[in-house]
Parts: C-alpha cells; structure tokens; sequence
C-alpha cells in the first residue's frame, strides 16, 4: 500500500502547499482526493510520483521514497497529468508504446508490441492504433494517455482529473476502465476529481483536502454529508442516495 | 528499513494481459506495427536515392562543364582521372557536394534535437544564439586578428568561430544557475546570448574597415566553396560522433515531446538530458559553422519535412532529419551554381529562399496542426 | 548486438569520408612536366613571395580586372590576348573604362568572368578551368580569411600567384608593380619606361614640397559617389585618397577623426573650415548627382555637378566655397598606376603660387597618349573656378 506520513512541500519559502499530509492508499481501492481548487490535490500527486523535495514520507510498503532509489520508484508508478500535450505527430499505438520507456531498445521486442495492443483492446481503443494522437477527439485522448500509463504495468496508478473536460458518456467509460483495472490488476488507485457525485459514485476512498491539510477521510457515505462540504467548499448542497446512485446537488453559496 | 525494501522487479509486475488468441505465431501487433513503421521505412530510403542523386548532381555542375561520362570515369577510377578534370572533380567539387551532405544533415539533426528539447516547433540550431556567437568570433577574428587561441593562424576564423559556439551553451548553463534546466528558460537564455553576440557584431561591424566589413557580410551568408579534405573530415568525425550519441537517448528524446510532467514520472532525469543534448548539439552546429558560415533555414525546415513523414519517434525522425537537410543544402548547393550561371550565389541565400515559401506552405495547409 | 554493430557501421561511414582523399590516387595535384618546370622563371612578388612563373606568361588571369589599367599600359594592345580570364570588378565599379576599351577592343567581352574576391563571388574552379600560366592577386587580398586556402589550391593545380599592388601603398608600391607586370608580360623596358616617368612626375612635387617653409592648408576630401545630397566617405590619410593630401602638402581633416573612411559629421566639417575642398569623380550611374569625370564626362556638366555640392548646407559659410577653392578629380587617381596626376593636381591646388608652371591635366593627357593603348579623352580633374 501507497501511505504518505506528514508530507509536507513548499514550492517556495513562502508559498507552502501541503502541510502534513498522512494518508493511506490501498491495492485494489479507489482513493479520490478531493478539495478546492489550489487545495493542493495535484501538488500531493505530484510529489507522490516525481517530485523532489518534500518533506515526510512516503513509502511503499516499507519502501520509502528518496533520492536513490528514484528509478525503482518510477517502475511503480503510473502518472496522469492534468494537462498534457496532444500535439504530437505520434500514432496512439506509438504514444502508448512510449509508457513502456525502460524495456524499449532500438528494435521493439514482441512483448512490448502485444502488451500495446493488449492494452489497446482492453480499453476499447484498439481501432484507433494507427490514428495520429493530435487527429483524436478528446475522450479519445484521454483514453489513449489513460493506456499510456497502464501499459507499464503499475502497482500505483496516480490520475489528476482523469475526466476533467469529458462529456458524459467518455466520463462514464473513463471511470468504467479505470474501476475495472484498479480491481483486475489490485492497483492503487489515486485520482484527484472535482465532480463530488463521480467521487461519491466510484471511489472506495475519499480524502478531503483543504489548505493542504486532511480535513477528513475515509469512505465516501461517511465523508460526504452536507456540513463537510459546506465548511471545505463553503457550498451549501443537498444529497440524493438511491441504492448505488449518488448525487450532490449544489444549491447555493453559504452565508458565513 | 534499508535492507528489507524490495521494489517489485518489471517482469514480475507484467500483467499477463495476453489471452490465448493473442499469443499466435506471427503476432498481429508486430503486423500492425510492421505497417506503422514500414512507411517510414519506405521514406528513409527514398530520401537516400534522392540523395545520392543530387550528390551525382552536385559534382556534374560547376563553371567548367564537365560531361557525365567524365564525371564518372574520375570518380569511380581514379586511376585514370585526367588531369584538370580530375582535378576539379576530387579537388574541387567532391569536397562541396560531401560537405552540403554533411553540413546540411548535421544542421538538420541538431536541429530536430533543438526542436526537442526545446519543445518548441520554432526552434533550430541557431536558437540559442550559437550562429550569432560564432558570427561574433568570426567578425573578431576577421576585424582584429584576435581569437581565443592566438596561435592558430590561418584557422583562426574557423578556430574562433567554433569556440564562440560552444561558448554559447556554457553561457546557457550558467545564466540557469542552478535551477532545473526547463525549455522556457533555455530559450529565454538563449535569447538573451542572442542578443550579447548580435550587438557585439555591430560593434566590430562599426569598426571595420570596408573590406573586412565584407568578409563579415560574406561569412554569415554561409559558402560551401572553402571545404577542403581536412575540413571535411573533421565535420565527418564530428558527426559520427555525435549522431550516435543522440540516437542513444532516441526514447528518451521521444518522451519529451510528452511533455516534462509525463518524462519525468516515466524515470527521465530531463535536466540533465537537455544539458547533455545541447552540449552536443553545440557541438555539431559550431563545428558546421566554424567551416560554412551561418547557411540558415535548413535546421529549422528540415526537421519539419522529416517529421511529415516520419513523426516524432526519433528512431526513424533523426536519420529522417539528417536526410532531409543534406537533400535541402545539396539542392541549395546546385542552385547556387546554376542559378546565375558563371557566379555561385550563396547556398545561405538560397536556403532562405526555398525555406519561406515552404514555412509559408506549412502554415497555411488546411486542417494540419502546426507541429 | 544489432544495435552496436549498425551504430560501428554508420560511424565506419563517416570516418571513411574522413580517408577518402586516400583513394583519390593522387588526382589532387596536378603534376607538372619537367620542360614546364624548367620554363619556370622566379619572380619576387610585392608580398615577398618568390614565385615560379612561366615567362614571358601567355595566359594570365586578373584577380582584380581593375588591372587592366596597368597591364594595357605595359602590354599595350597584345594584352587582350593574353588575358584570359579577370575579376568582375571593372564591370562592377568603372564601366567607363571598360566601354572605352570595348570600343577598341571588342574581344574583351570574351574574357572570362571568374567573380571578383570582395563580392564573395569568386570561383577557384573557373580559374583553374582556364589553364592560366599565372594569376595575379592585388595586395589587399592577403589579409582575406581564406585566401591562403585559394593559393594553395591554385598551387596544387600547378598555377602560380603574385600579388602586386597599387592599392595598400599607393606611393612607394606602384613603381615595383609596374616593373613586375613587366616581367610577367615580358615588356620591361616598357615598364622601366612608365616607371621612369611617374617617378619623374612625383619628384618634381616632393622637391619643391620639401623647399616650402609653411605646409598647413588643410582641406577636405570626398569621395562623390553619394551625390550633392548625401555625404559621401571621406577617407584619413591611411587610406589612398585621404594620403594624397598629404602627398599634395597639405593636412587632411579628417585625421584624427576618421578611423580610415567614413561619411563626415557635418558639424566637423563646418567647424573645421578647410581652405580647400574636394570630390572625387567617376562614372557612378547609380546616383544621378554623383560627381561624373572620367572618359565621358564633359566639362561643363561636371562643373554644375561640382557646384551642386557647394550648394549642401551650411558650407556657404565655408571660407573654401567662397573662396571658390572647390576642386575634383578623377576617383582613381589614389590608386592607379597614373596617381601621380592626382599628386600633383592636389599639390596645384593647395599651394597655386608654387605649383604655377606644373600643368597636372596636361601631364596626364601626355601620360595617357604615350602609354594607353585607348585613346585620351573626357575630363579627369577640375576645378569649380574656371
């Protein structure tokens, strides 16, 4: 499992944006982070993928992450930025090969060529192969990068807003696939989102950033009542449960 | 803690996501992977008869018509090279016509690394500021007889001028300090020594005297015609030392292009790599340079004609590049003799000619994304 | 193993271009004969270069075809047939010479164009195309980047250089000059002749230069080609025109001033206050209110040319324009092998009183009748009082 232990980061002296983060993130759940905007959720990713010179921990295991054993780390980390660069001359079949950076030598073995393709069916994209990346629509962008990620076979599968700019149908593939991989291949699944309902619908996990801090954690019927939200987003909301839907419906900013 | 941390190893975190239909004998990701790569295969070689073509082109025009038939007899058996043909075939204009393939290709291979590394569609060789640096030790030495090595002689131009490049990298470095190399500061940097070595020009070009205020003109148009073997062959050491170093890191350079976020979470120091990857193109380019003058355009455009074919992997986008600049310069080089017949214009002129039209055609062709 | 072995191969490749000069059997040097070597006379050039020539040299390529001056001094008419390929400069800078040769000579269109150094044209391969038995290189070509490469070259190909000059060291340079295009023509008593007479023609101004107690008229040197709108370069006396002031007695403004050319700062000028002023004329068809001397030009429309200038800003404050001490003469008398007619009209003007019995123009027209083999005519100096 993924546990950070008090991580702290400051992009500059002055401009701290995690102050002490401690959370857990288990193989085979869906953790969602969610919060305000600027509350730190892609920073926390960030430095649980790459980032250098933060302070705390962060293990897997009894791994912990440092300097030296960067190139273990990255093996074991699948990472989805928020924003990413499209406008490459690549066909998705290359794109995706590229997740599998440190087994590529000069003439491409076989495995890496059927994992590709694997992967490819798996997420419904197979028929996209020989399109070029910057010819996509944007659902299929994101699928392909989401391909991308998983074709380096993770054991920690990091996604800033994976659905962010998606419409309804892409967003309910997108969480589909995702929910489907983070339970068939026992990944930890972290993923940032804004849309409180997806976070209440598909995550084992929520934790509620704000100002850098847990405000709270733990599941998602538990987390997600109307106070929390208010006193986080300053929204006052109401909530539907219907079996396994859930809604959040904002109604109005709260007077403080 | 320390001993008992065991990250899973890559082949025991592979997924087994390959059911029974997929593992068959000749799997159908390699054929469709077959058909990706094979059309910049297919590419790769017809540039290379272009190639060679022009090259059999370059060496038949010149100011002294020369037949085909002697042409080849001179090449291809030296043994009976006559005389002053022979002469000007393998004195003369062997020398030019391998030089516009090396020269051309080297510009163009660092210039697709620039465009790389720097992320930006825009930039070239000269990015950086190296041709004005290396037009600056260039003018210094043409106007005062002051180089960084006193003691090269009648190398001092080109011994000047290569310096001044590789110090424009140096300078790169330097003015980032100590922060990770990004491709935002490096191009500001690089404006910046730009703009250092273009005043410093005008400050020589305003001492001048007339005749050395031509030789300054006349050098950053860039010729082809000063090659000589020895030159030749240190352009041609240069590049196959550099070329393979670049196409050691040819993932690494294709997962730029993914954006620094994505490269660094997939391992790649990108730091590092930038500072490796410019050292060496200065390198190249100031070795280019240092012997042809500043011959624009072609690390900007032939990049952008090799990656219409061939995209971004660098396996087949490098060597593309390469090819395509030595067909731009060699095309240049004929130009340039034929154009004004009795007179060789400079190929640098030449180059920009073709280049604007053709930067004009990419911008302007409909529904292509710009990159 | 694939990798490595492609990687060895493609820089194999590259090293081979390295070592191709090896196989190129020696067709990288033209080997000369021993009859042709032995026809090879020594020449010590004006560089200091001792240079085997083949003598007298049946095929000669200029450099600078602004030589042809000198040469048709020396050579006369024969010389047509002996060049066989020059510069582009003549077309380039003084189509008046040239058109009053063609109208002698209408074989000079036939001499090759082998481009011209300073324009950047130059062509190593139409030279050697030619098969010349010598090239001759002006003396400011030295100092080119480059131009050791071309030598050798040229040398590998069997064809010898000199240089000479009448360019860096108009005074003292033109004499030896004379006497090597002599040799290399097999004309030397010609050339002792014209030698003779230039050095006869200078003598007379440094005597009575050197007899004179006051030498201080300053005066003002222009070249005219910008016209009476723009100023033109003025030059110090390090630089051919600017040194004829000094040859001429007097002091030239622009010392001190001006590196070694450049357009004045007006301002200067006027401060300055020269006694006399000059412009330099030629056939400059760019501008339609340059200063036009030379074979074509006629006495009366040069003059109104001339006195446009007076009319610039300013200088009627100038103590040289009311006096009317505004002269011009031809733009080639710096360096040509005829400067001494610009020695001594410069040497007229700035001092009348001891120059009155030297007839500059005349000594001209008397050079030019008995040396060129084109017939004297138009005007080549001038004086704004008539």
């Amino acid at each position: 499992m993924l546990v950070t232990e008090n991580l702290t980061f400051a992009y500059t002296p002055t401009f701290p944006v995690l102050r002490g983060i401690t959370m857990t993130a288990l193989p085979g759940k869906i953790t969602a982070v969610i919060g305000p905007n600027a509350a730190g959720k892609s920073t926390l990713l960030k430095c649980l993928s790459h980032m250098e010179g933060a302070k705390g921990i962060v293990r897997w295991g009894d791994c912990i992450k440092n300097r030296k054993n960067r190139a273990q780390w990255h093996r074991l980390i699948g990472y989805l930025p928020q924003y990413h660069d499209m406008r490459t001359r690549m066909t998705a079949f290359e794109f995706v090969l590229l997740g599998r950076l440190d087994d590529l030598s000069w003439r491409v073995g076989d495995e890496e060529l059927d994992l590709v393709m694997s992967i490819l069916k798996k997420l419904g994209i197979a028929h996209l192969a020989t399109r070029y990346v910057d010819e996509l629509s944007g659902g299929q962008q994101q699928m392909t990068s989401l391909a991308q990620t998983l074709v380096s076979s993770p054991h920690v599968l990091l996604l800033d807003e994976p659905t962010n700019s998606l419409d309804i149908k892409n967003e309910l593939q997108m969480l589909d696939r995702i929910t489907f991989f983070t339970k068939e291949h026992n990944i930890a699944t972290v993923m940032t989102i804004h849309s409180l309902s997806q976070a209440a619908r598909c995550a084992d996990h929520v934790v509620v950033l704000h100002e850098g801090r847990v405000e709270a954690s733990g599941a998602p019927e538990d987390i997600l009542n109307p106070e929390l939200i208010r006193s986080v987003y300053g929204v006052d909301t109401r909530i539907i449960r219907d079996g396994p839907d859930y809604a959040v419906i904002p109604r109005s900013i709260a007077q403080l | 803690m320390k001993g008992s941390c065991r990250f899973p190893t890559a082949v025991s975190g592979c997924w087994n996501l390959m059911t029974e239909t997929d593992k068959k004998r000749i799997s159908p990701s390699r054929a469709l992977y077959r058909i990706i790569t094979g059309r910049k295969k297919t590419m790769l070689t017809v540039l290379l008869l272009i190639i060679m073509l022009l090259l059999m082109g370059d060496i038949v025009t010149g100011p002294v018509p020369l037949s085909l038939k002697t042409v080849i007899r001179s090449l291809f058996m030296p043994g009976h090279a006559e005389g002053m043909s022979g002469f000007i075939i393998w004195r003369l204009r062997l020398p030019v016509a391998l030089m516009a393939i090396l020269a051309g290709g080297g510009l163009s291979a660092a210039g697709a690394e620039m465009q790389t590394i720097l992320n930006n569609p825009l930039a070239s060789p000269f990015t950086m500021g190296v041709s004005a640096a290396a037009g600056f030790g260039a003018a210094l030495a043409i106007v005062l007889g002051v180089g960084i090595l006193p003691w090269a002689g009648p190398f001092l131009v080109p011994a000047n001028a290569f310096l001044f490049s590789l110090l424009t990298s140096a300078l790169v470095l330097a003015l980032n300090g100590r922060r990770e190399l990004s491709s935002e500061t490096m191009v500001l940097a690089g404006i910046a020594v730009l703009f250092l070595f273009q005043s410093g020009i005008a400050v020589l070009e305003f001492f001048a005297a007339e005749e050395q205020l031509q030789a300054i003109v006349f050098w950053l148009f860039g010729s082809l015609t000063k090659t000589t073997w020895p030159r030749l062959g240190i352009t041609a050491l240069v590049c196959g030392i550099v070329l393979p170093l670049f196409a050691k890191e040819a993932w690494k350079l294709t997962a730029l292009r993914l954006g620094d976020a994505k490269a660094v979470s997939l391992g790649i120091n990108v730091g590092h790599l930038r500072m490796r990857i410019l050292v060496l193109i200065s390198l190249l380019t100031g070795t280019i340079v240092a012997f042809t003058g500043t011959i624009g355009f072609i690390g900007l455009a032939g990049p952008h004609i090799a990656r219409m074919f061939t995209g971004e992997d660098q396996r087949f986008f490098l060597p593309a590049s390469f090819l395509c600049g030595s067909l731009l310069l060699s095309l240049a080089s004929i130009l340039s003799k034929i154009v004004i017949p009795g007179t060789i214009f400079p190929p640098g002129v030449i180059t920009s000619f073709i280049g604007v039209p053709f930067l004009l055609v990419l911008l302007l062709k409909p529904g292509r994304r710009f990159r | 193993m694939i990798k490595t072995v492609l990687r060895a191969a493609v820089a194999a490749l590259f090293m081979l271009t390295a070592a191709l000069p090896v196989f190129a059997g020696g067709a990288t040097e033209l080997q000369k004969s021993t009859e042709e070597r032995q026809a090879a006379t020594p020449i010590t050039d004006l560089a200091g270069r001792v240079v085997e020539v083949k003598l007298p040299a049946e095929r000669i390529v200029l450099a600078s075809s602004r030589h042809l001056h000198e040469f048709a001094a020396v050579g006369g008419a024969e010389v047509f047939d002996r060049i066989c390929g020059w510069g582009s400069d003549l077309k380039l800078y003084d189509m008046d010479t040239y058109r009053t040769y063609k109208e002698a000579f209408p074989q000079i269109d036939e001499i090759r164009d082998i481009g011209y150094h300073y324009k950047g044209t130059f062509s190593l391969e139409a030279v050697v195309g030619l098969a010349p038995d010598v090239v001759v290189f002006p003396l400011w070509l030295q100092s080119q980047d480059g131009i050791d490469a071309d030598i050798e070259v040229l040398a590998q190909a069997g064809i010898p250089v000199v240089y000479i000059d009448y360019y860096i060291d108009p005074f003292n340079h033109p004499v030896p000059s004379s006497l090597i295009i002599g040799q290399l023509l097999g004309k030397q008593e010609r050339a002792k002749e014209i030698t003779d007479y230039y050095e006869q023609q200078i003598q007379v101004v440094t005597d009575r230069l050197n007899e004179c107690e006051s030498r201080d008229v300053t005066a003002y040197i222009e070249s005219g080609s910008k016209g009476s709108l723009e100023y033109g370069n003025t030059y110090s006396s390090a630089q051919g025109l600017g040194a004829l002031i000094a040859k001429g007695g007097g002091i030239n403004i622009a010392d001190g001033i001006i590196q070694n050319t450049g357009p004045i700062n007006p301002e200067y000028l006027l401060e300055a206050d020269p006694d006399a002023i000059i412009i330099s004329g030629s056939y400059w068809p760019a501008n339609e209110t340059s200063m036009r001397l030379g074979y074509h030009a006629e006495e009366a429309s040069s003059r109104a040319l001339l006195e446009n200038f007076t009319h610039r800003e300013g200088w009627k404050f100038l103590k040289a324009v009311q006096n009317k001490r505004v002269y011009s003469l031809f733009h080639g008398f710096s360096f040509r092998i005829y400067n001494f007619a610009g020695i001594q009209a410069v040497a007229c003007w700035l001092y009348p009183e001891l120059f009155a019995d030297v007839d500059p123009a005349e000594n001209f027209r008397e050079f030019h009748e008995r040396f060129m083999p084109v017939p004297y005519s138009g005007v080549w100096m001038l004086e704004l009082d008539d």
